[in-house]
């Protein structure tokens, strides 16, 4: 595929998207999997009393009319942060089961209580969530801001497998923190190894609620 | 810390890690690119391998984000995977600039090439505050 750049400002939000991810890594359909069809994973903050944090599943579908081609398919409230000063967090699509099809991760503070990363469990065939698996991060702060999380992803093994990278900037030691996990098949992140960095992250952090992938 | 992004960079065939951070230190508050190699022969482990200056992040708070983005973009180099960042300042003289910069991640220590960037262009000036830069992604495809 032909590599360009393309730097922009978005209106409402961050979004990284990969075009190969819509075409080889299919959820719904796993016996055609090259296939004109995504799905788009979203995740936001609810502007309410608890400031909770959810999560939208969505179905795109180029056959359909312009104003159709988009559809909800599910939705879940991920977490009640309880307080609107969570305002990390990062989502990423990734086959960490090596069964050719991606699953997803969030990450995120809680409020001022440190950061966890989620794996919900989807239904293939709906696209429903059915239940997730939660863990809190290892290291990750257990107070103040945490104002960037970010997420990538590998197999650093070749395994078949991509493990989960996570960075982010802990509050208490000023660190920048690299995180590499394996998720197996029980959804549960393991930490491999990590490496604090020496350098400094400054506060002043993007503020970042919401996050959309294609999958 | 404000992004990362996996890639092989060195082409080894194992992916590494780049992070771009700013460092909370006066009065420049530079912007830096971190690479990192992995191993997962034995006991995992993440080391660092090199870094450079991507500039100067200025006085707080007229920095504001960096995106990272990491792909093949000389194909004269099919070994070296670069990484490019995307910059979005206020420049007192010249109102807000967004700017994009291109490093190449390099063997055998894939530090970035120096403190000069390949490439850097203004994407953009924008009118608005320096809190509207918070919408900045890179995108390789």
């Amino acid at each position: 595929m032909k590599k360009t750049l393309l730097p922009f400002c978005l209106l409402l939000s961050p979004i990284s998207y990969s075009l190969a991810q819509t075409i080889i890594n299919h959820p719904l359909n796993k016996t055609n999997m090259i296939v004109n069809d995504a799905e788009i994973a979203l995740i936001h903050s609810v502007n309410n009393n608890s400031q909770n944090l959810s999560a939208d599943l969505f179905n795109y579908d180029p056959k359909l009319g312009v104003g159709a081609r988009i559809k909800s398919v599910d939705g879940a409230s991920i977490r009640t942060t309880g307080s609107g000063s969570m305002k990390s967090m990062n989502t990423i699509s990734l086959d960490f089961n090596g069964d050719k099809f991606d699953d997803i991760v969030y990450a995120y503070q809680n409020n001022n209580k440190g950061i966890t990363l989620t794996v919900p469990i989807l239904t293939r065939n709906s696209l429903k969530m059915t239940s997730s698996q939660s863990i809190p991060v290892t290291n990750g702060a257990t107070s103040g801001y945490v104002p960037r999380i970010r997420l990538g992803k590998a197999d650093f093994d070749r395994d078949g497998k991509d493990e989960l990278v996570l960075a982010f900037r802990n509050f208490s030691n000023e660190k920048t923190i690299i995180q590499i996990y394996k998720i197996e098949f029980n959804s549960i992140p393991v930490l491999q190894t990590e490496v604090a960095n020496v350098t400094f992250g400054y506060l002043g952090g993007t503020w970042k609620k919401m996050c959309m992938i294609l999958l | 810390m404000y992004d990362i992004t996996v890639n092989d960079f060195d082409g080894d065939s194992i992916p590494d890690i780049a992070l771009a951070n700013l460092l909370n230190v006066q009065p420049n508050n530079d912007f830096l690119i971190y690479t990192y190699s992995v191993s997962t022969s034995g006991s995992w482990s993440i080391a660092p391998k090199g870094s450079v200056n991507a500039g100067t992040g200025g006085s707080y708070p007229n920095y504001k984000i960096i995106a990272l983005s990491s792909g093949l973009y000389n194909k004269a180099k099919p070994g070296q995977k670069q990484i490019s960042l995307a910059v979005a300042y206020i420049d007192p003289a010249n109102n807000q600039k967004m700017k994009r910069q291109l490093f190449v991640a390099s063997t055998p220590s894939f530090k970035t090439a120096g403190s000069d960037a390949l490439n850097t262009i203004t994407v953009a000036t924008s009118p608005y505050s320096y809190s509207d830069f918070a919408m900045t992604s890179l995108l390789s495809i």
